[in-house]
């Protein structure tokens, strides 16, 4: 995994949204499958990622597109990133 | 940082303020009392462009930039004493408007948004249930894709404009394999489909003249192509659409609370006790001074909300903010005008006792008062 993808599987394991999960996280992990991050934790998940990486991510681009596995999450931050 | 506005912007308040104040304030109060929606005024409103003030005007809209679109929205609460059809506005430009102006397709766009404009189509969304409220993705109703169309099953309630409305858009769970933020999707169902039943109107406290009621989906058809968005994008389409609710629904509410403010301080000069103006009394100049403080507070927050979407910016703290702040201050502010009025503030006939009857709800709508801190708190990682 990129450290981007491990980082956000390190803020996933310690999520409350995500802690009882006993799975293996990685780049293709599906977050939103049954049992994945509710509304509340993937709000948590974007406040995590615009405070860490100092990006702004929009109401708009909270989509499956961008959201449905760890390494889709980590591809919207490197493109936020690699904008300015 | 320049706090005066320009000329124009000034022009611009002056005359929404007057278009208000001459059109749409006939028999308020005795419309309130029948609980009669006024789609004259709706339709004046059309004809002077509130309706489609942020679309783009290929698509019959008025292309406000969102910080003209506060000074028209303050300067039509000024002028306009009516507040449910206020509620009934920005429940139509927040919750129908929005959604297809900025997640509809050209075609969806061509098909809605021109009559969405122009006043012959009322719209509002569909999210709340029995069931939900603040908890407002837990739903139960849902649409299940049958070959081109998707069949809609579950009710809504509190839908604002539902006995009126010519379009609603109703957000339904798609997918259960997925959780609610890939599996929501947001469809537009016309009235008089097939399956889609309105409640009676509810009676309320206050906000009589916008009307409000269920309603039920029994197996309601509607093409493939009346979803909006991606599959799954319900919950960004429903969040991005309450950002700009929050940041705007209490715009005229601003104005409101100015017109409060001049009332106040014109009966606190000609009324008299004891000899004296009554707003000689500490008791009531305290109360009108904080009534100012309130207003310009209040002002700040809208336009800074304006000014941030006006950027493109993420505006979650500064749209919170702005409603939970004005929200507040408006309930406070009707209740300090009451009060300055006493006795005859409370008679029905001085639309007082209204108005402070509207505020009310204002701290339960587009999220309660609480639900706005909760959001704050969040965006602050706590």
């Amino acid at each position: 995994m990129t450290d981007i993808s491990a980082d956000i599987a390190v803020f996933l394991k310690d999520s409350p949204s995500w802690a009882d999960r006993d799975v293996h996280i990685d780049s293709s992990t599906e977050l939103l499958q049954h049992g994945g991050l509710d509304s509340l934790g993937v709000l948590e998940l974007v406040t995590y990622l615009e405070q860490t990486y100092n990006v702004e991510i929009l109401d708009e681009e909270v989509v499956p597109e961008n959201f449905g596995r760890l390494g889709d999450v980590a591809d919207l931050v490197r493109r936020k990133l690699a904008t300015g | 940082m320049d706090f005066e506005w320009s000329d124009d912007q000034r022009n611009l308040y002056q005359a929404c303020a007057a278009f208000a104040r001459a059109q749409l304030n006939d028999d308020v109060v005795g419309r309130d009392r029948r609980h009669d929606f006024s789609r004259h005024a709706w339709e004046m409103c059309a004809k002077f462009g509130i309706q489609g003030l942020p679309v783009p005007a290929e698509f019959g809209g008025g292309d406000a930039d969102p910080v003209t679109l506060a000074i028209c929205l303050e300067a039509l609460g000024y002028g306009c004493k009516d507040g449910g059809l206020l509620f009934s506005l920005g429940a139509h430009l927040w919750s129908a408007v929005t959604p297809l102006w900025r997640f509809g397709t050209v075609e969806q766009k061509q098909r809605w948004l021109p009559g969405l404009c122009d006043g012959s189509l009322i719209g509002v969304g569909a999210m709340t249930e029995p069931g939900t409220g603040s908890d407002a993705f837990a739903m139960t109703t849902s649409a299940r894709l049958d070959g081109d169309h998707y069949v809609l099953h579950g009710g809504k309630t509190f839908i604002t404009n539902a006995p009126v409305a010519d379009l609603f858009l109703v957000f339904a769970t798609t997918a259960a394999t997925t959780t609610v933020v890939g599996g929501l999707g947001c469809f537009v169902v016309e009235r008089g489909t097939p399956g889609l039943t309105i409640g009676k109107p509810f009676r309320k406290m206050g906000l009589h003249t916008s009307p409000m009621s269920e309603i039920f989906l029994d197996n309601c058809v509607v093409d493939a192509d009346q979803m909006l968005g991606s599959p799954g994008a319900g919950m960004a389409i429903f969040n991005t659409s309450m950002d700009w609710e929050r940041s705007f629904i209490l715009a005229p509410a601003v104005g409101t609370m100015q017109r409060h403010f001049e009332q106040a301080v014109a009966y606190a000069k000609d009324r008299h006790q004891f000899g004296q103006p009554i707003g000689s009394y500490q008791a009531i100049s305290h109360r009108i001074v904080n009534m100012r403080l309130r207003l310009d507070a209040a002002r700040l927050l809208l336009y800074r909300a304006a000014e941030a979407k006006a950027r493109g910016r993420s505006t979650r703290i500064e749209s919170s903010a702005a409603k939970l702040f004005i929200s507040e201050a408006l309930v406070a502010s009707s209740h300090d005008l009451l009060h300055i009025h006493g006795a005859y503030g409370y008679m029905e006939e001085s639309g007082i006792e209204r108005e402070l009857r509207d505020a009310i709800a204002s701290t339960f709508y587009s999220g309660t008062s609480d639900i706005q801190r909760n959001i704050i708190a969040s965006r602050l990682g706590l």
